[in-house]
């Protein structure tokens, strides 16, 4: 083969999030490879990690960086690109034909290539090597399918002769990760920081929020995601009387809780309402939500409420909280909306008594003691319940991933 | 409001034996039965670290397996802080029930809100201990609490104490040791030293190095034990 490829940057520029991909990490411990790609170490799509963000490249080129090195070639310069293998449908007549077509495009929507594919390009060969060269994107699918994984294939050729033919150069793949928005904090962009997203995380969130497009729909994907996750993996401590697990201080043990979903000890299998409010926070956040997680309170009386883990209305048996804390959208106030993966709360018109209608609160407004929101299904009236339930903006907390 | 005897327990703490522990740590071979999994640094309030132990019964198994809190506060005034904290610092509105008897571990104890003991709090000396069972099966922790006391209360034989290389000068005034200690929590061949401070006469807050010395007649002494992580154990009578 006289043309090779040797490494794809797909984060070519890491002060900029407009054209190209985002600073990433896998996790707190270990950075993603970096050329993204690289002959000889990448062979599966996991192998080559990179993530893009809608709103701000919408409407931008997206450009990557790729070098080669070239033995044998006649002349200086040829001409590079690369297509995507898997754009046409296998071909089938009559119904299993359309239907073939169909999944096809389903399966792509899904988690198909979301790149395109790489404009040719001529290129220039110094001494048998290009060096890094930028190749624009056409026909990418960013932003139309919403948050999701994708497998990029990419099927490189080089032309001799501008174009009329063209000879394979290698088949490489990469997994894509499509955010809503920049990540917001606790996540940050700087270079080299730990608290650059997570692809141990954008494993969980892009899955679970797979497809939607508004902040609010992901974050209530995600929410109803981490309720669900009892009581297998994660259940309301009871016997500790709800104290946090996964969260110290002002750090969020995120190592720890990919661990337990991944079917490790993590931290156990207990948790709070604590560790479910900077864990749902914390997943909304790398998607581009803008959430804290904050506490109402305090010492306040219960309406029945269906605790993550169990499946019936008697939980703990506590009647009452001496605090609650919650995912919380602006200013964590009772205008603003909430969404909490630690409870369902009943939700008819008589929050107070049986028979109890299941109502997970997401993108719920707190409320007041008496419109029919959040503080007052959560809360019963009077001095001792509602008017006790009172949000604590103060308590508002992005905690540290760890 | 939780609702604590907090006086009280600050007078069967005064009455108890006077140990002090500065840089504790639990070797990870210290429980048998159970295999060491990993171990998180917290600071849960200022001046006080945490550290959070979870052992597994056997590698991989998540059926049984345990959590251990060790909070080491600098005096015993502190440590009653964070003992209090501990308790009050979760979502349940009542107090968690206290647990009576000779059994117990500690000077006060406390259980969780399971008829199977699961979950035990106590404080001994500047120490403050959490155990719990964090598995999938609910079991009791009381002999892993017990064993904990056990060795936070013991006196240690020394034993193989010129393996032990500290960079202390132990001719200095007691006062003059105690502040050396904070930042000596390795020998000079770098391994992990915690320290224990038998003083039954004395009061003793580390943060300040400040030792209430005992009335003139009563016995003055004071005895640092220096423990590493294999075992290794140095005794010195400061003066």
């Amino acid at each position: 083969m006289p043309v090779t490829i040797n490494a794809i940057r797909f984060n070519h520029n890491p002060n900029s999030i407009n054209n190209d991909a985002i600073n990433i990490r896998k996790n707190f411990s270990t950075p993603v490879l970096y050329p993204e790609w690289q002959h000889g170490l990448c062979t599966l799509p996991e192998d080559s990690l990179a993530a893009y963000c809608i709103k701000e490249t919408q409407g931008n080129t997206i450009s990557i960086q790729a070098s080669f090195t070239m033995s044998n070639i006649t002349g200086s310069h040829i001409k590079i690109r690369a297509i995507d293998p898997a754009k046409n449908p296998p071909g089938c007549n009559g119904c299993i034909g359309i239907i073939v077509r169909i999944l096809f495009i389903l399966f792509n929507a899904v988690s198909g290539n979301v790149l395109g594919e790489v404009k040719k390009k001529n290129v220039t060969v110094v001494n048998g090597s290009t060096g890094f060269i930028s190749f624009n994107l056409k026909h990418t699918l960013i932003g139309k399918t919403g948050v999701g994984i994708h497998t990029t294939m990419w099927l490189w050729q080089y032309s001799e002769d501008d174009g009329k033919t063209w000879k394979d150069i290698a088949t490489t793949q990469h997994r894509i990760y499509i955010l809503l928005e920049a990540p917001k904090s606790a996540w940050d962009l700087t270079a080299g920081s730990q608290q650059n997203p997570w692809t141990d995380v954008l494993n969980y969130v892009c899955t679970w929020a797979m497809l939607t497009k508004t902040r609010d729909d992901a974050a209530a994907a995600i929410t109803l995601n981490v309720y669900n996750l009892g009581p297998s993996i994660l259940i309301y401590d009871c016997p500790g009387g709800g104290s946090t697990h996964y969260t110290g201080g002002s750090t969020f043990h995120c190592t720890q809780f990919i661990d337990r979903l991944k079917g490790g000890l993590g931290n156990g299998q207990y948790l709070n309402c604590t560790d479910c409010g900077t864990i749902v926070s914390s997943f909304c956040n790398i998607l581009g939500c803008d959430l804290w997680a904050s506490r109402m309170g305090f010492y306040f009386d219960l309406n029945a409420i269906n605790a993550i883990g169990y499946n019936n209305w008697i939980s703990c048996g506590w009647n009452g909280f001496s605090y609650h804390e919650v995912a919380w959208k602006d200013n964590c106030t009772d205008a603003d909306a909430i969404f909490d993966a630690c409870l369902q709360v009943d939700g008819d018109a008589d929050p107070a008594n049986a028979p109890h209608t299941p109502l997970l609160p997401v993108n719920m407004i707190f409320g007041t003691c008496t419109s029919n929101e959040y503080r007052w299904r959560l809360s019963p009236p009077g001095p001792s319940g509602c008017q006790s339930c009172n949000p604590q903006p103060g308590t508002r907390i992005r905690r540290t991933i760890a | 409001m939780k609702k604590y005897p907090v006086e009280r327990w600050h007078e069967k703490i005064m009455n108890d034996t006077n140990i002090i522990l500065m840089n504790y740590f639990l070797s990870p071979k210290d429980l048998e039965g159970w295999l060491f999994s990993h171990k998180l640094l917290e600071e849960s309030q200022p001046g006080v670290q945490n550290i959070a132990y979870f052992f597994q019964r056997n590698r991989n198994d998540i059926e049984q397996a345990i959590r251990i809190d060790i909070t080491e506060a600098d005096s015993i005034k502190d440590a009653e802080k964070a003992f209090l904290f501990m308790l009050t610092d979760v979502m349940a509105p009542m107090e968690f029930p206290e647990s009576e008897g000779n059994e117990n571990p500690g000077v006060i104890c406390y259980k969780g809100f399971s008829d199977i003991v699961s979950l035990l709090m106590f404080l001994r000396g500047n120490i403050v201990v959490r155990v719990r069972s964090i598995g999938q099966k609910e079991i009791p922790v009381l002999d892993v609490a017990k064993k904990i006391d056990a060795d936070i209360i013991s006196t240690p034989e020394a034993k193989d104490s010129n393996r032990l290389k500290l960079n202390l000068d132990l001719d200095a005034p007691a006062e003059e040791v105690l502040k050396q200690l904070a930042s000596n929590s390795e020998d000079s061949s770098g391994k992990k030293v915690y320290y224990k401070i038998i003083a039954p006469n004395h009061r003793i807050e580390l943060s300040r190095a400040g030792i209430i010395h005992p009335e003139p007649g009563v016995p003055n002494n004071i005895i640092l034990y220096a423990i590493s992580e294999e075992g290794y154990v140095s005794r010195v009578e400061l003066k």
